[in-house]
């Protein structure tokens, strides 16, 4: 006899439902929307240090620099803190890193030492428009419109990341964390991330290859992370505002406020 | 945000998506056949439930999360319940371990 839930099944049950959770660890990968303010795992590409092998592993979205002690740290560092005069000290946001700091203090060593792919088959921006309001005059808070960002040709692609092992010294825990490399938008992205004009670095076959192998100088690195993949090989689709809710959170929603996208 | 895509598992979707009634709330639900099982996907805000349908070792059926999560006994109990009343109501079927 074993334990599911505590409750005692026999042991063909028992394995019959571990198998189901190798099932299910793949199903999630496909159909969940992973948010990166949930600082959640994520699969990611590296090189296993054997010729051109590489793993699928998963790591924490969301970059830890060494110097953090405990989740205690993590915390401040993630949301901000004030300390005990009342001195207000701002969070890091490491999900990203802009591909023009690559090699500052914190990604430099990953940058040159722990660099990955991140696969994935879309990603969510939203666009900021002003709209008018009942009164006939423009808000002056401006409405969010998601899109899903996709590759015309390519149902799966590769972004560029830099990944970092972080020991919990209390816990005495290593968590493998990781960040995704922004660079500047194109045209396209320009469009639709309007508030910001950055994107992730997307690389095609051969910097992908050249960014996990490589043994690559500064410059070569931030090249690469700086690479612009181009308007036309990308595909852009209006989304419903609360498409996280939907059945079909991919269905393309119309909206008559938001300009039509040029793809040149 | 990202999705991912990593590879196609082995298993097959079994008829159309539907809803059920949860603490007032309607959530998307799919069958999904896997290692000759049935799991059930329950699409929650931003995440994914899979449930089935298992016995106790004295032949006592039971609904679990997969993977199992003591803490939601409780709640894969109820939506287990909403389930199977939703599959007798619209398809006269029931659900089998």
């Amino acid at each position: 006899m074993c334990y599911y839930n505590s409750i005692k099944v026999t042991l063909e049950e028992y394995n019959q439902l571990k198998e189901l959770e190798t099932v299910v660890a793949f199903l999630n990968e496909e159909f969940v929307i992973h948010k990166g303010f949930d600082y959640g795992d994520y699969p990611i590409i590296r090189p296993t240090g054997k010729g051109h092998e590489t793993e699928r592993v998963k790591m924490q979205w969301g970059f830890l620099p060494p110097h953090l002690r405990n989740s205690e740290d993590v915390k401040r560092f993630r949301n901000g803190y004030k300390d005990e005069t009342g001195r207000y000290f701002k969070p890091y946001l490491t999900l990203n890193a802009t591909s023009e700091e690559l090699l500052n203090k914190m990604y430099k060593e990953a940058a040159l030492k722990r660099r990955c792919l991140i696969p994935s088959i879309g990603f969510y921006e939203w666009m900021h428009v002003q709209v008018v309001g009942k009164s006939g005059k423009l808000l002056k808070t401006p409405e969010k419109f998601p899109y899903l960002v996709r590759m015309k040709d390519q149902e799966e692609f590769y972004m560029a990341g830099v990944w970092q092992p972080w020991f919990d010294a209390e816990a005495k825990m290593i968590t493998n964390t990781f960040a995704l490399i922004t660079t500047v938008a194109n045209s396209l992205m320009k469009q639709i991330h309007n508030s910001k004009e950055r994107m992730p670095t997307i690389l095609p076959g051969d910097l992908a290859e050249a960014w996990l192998y490589k043994d690559l100088s500064e410059q070569d690195i931030l090249d690469i992370a700086n690479y612009q993949v181009a308007s036309q090989d990308m595909t852009a689709t209006p989304l419903d505002k609360d498409f996280l809710k939907k059945e079909n959170p991919n269905d393309r929603v119309v909206y008559k406020e938001v300009p039509e996208l040029s793809y040149g | 945000m990202v999705t991912c895509n990593p590879g196609q598992p082995s298993v097959r979707i079994l008829g159309e998506k539907f809803f059920i009634k949860f603490r007032g709330e309607e959530y998307c639900c799919q069958a999904i056949a896997a290692n000759g099982r049935v799991l059930y996907q329950i699409r929650l805000d931003s995440s994914v439930l899979y449930i089935t349908k298992t016995v106790n070792q004295h032949g006592i059926p039971f609904w679990t999360a997969i993977p199992q999560d003591l803490k939601l006994r409780r709640m894969v109990a109820e939506l287990g319940r909403q389930l199977e009343d939703h599959l007798i109501q619209t398809l006269c079927a029931t659900t089998t371990v």
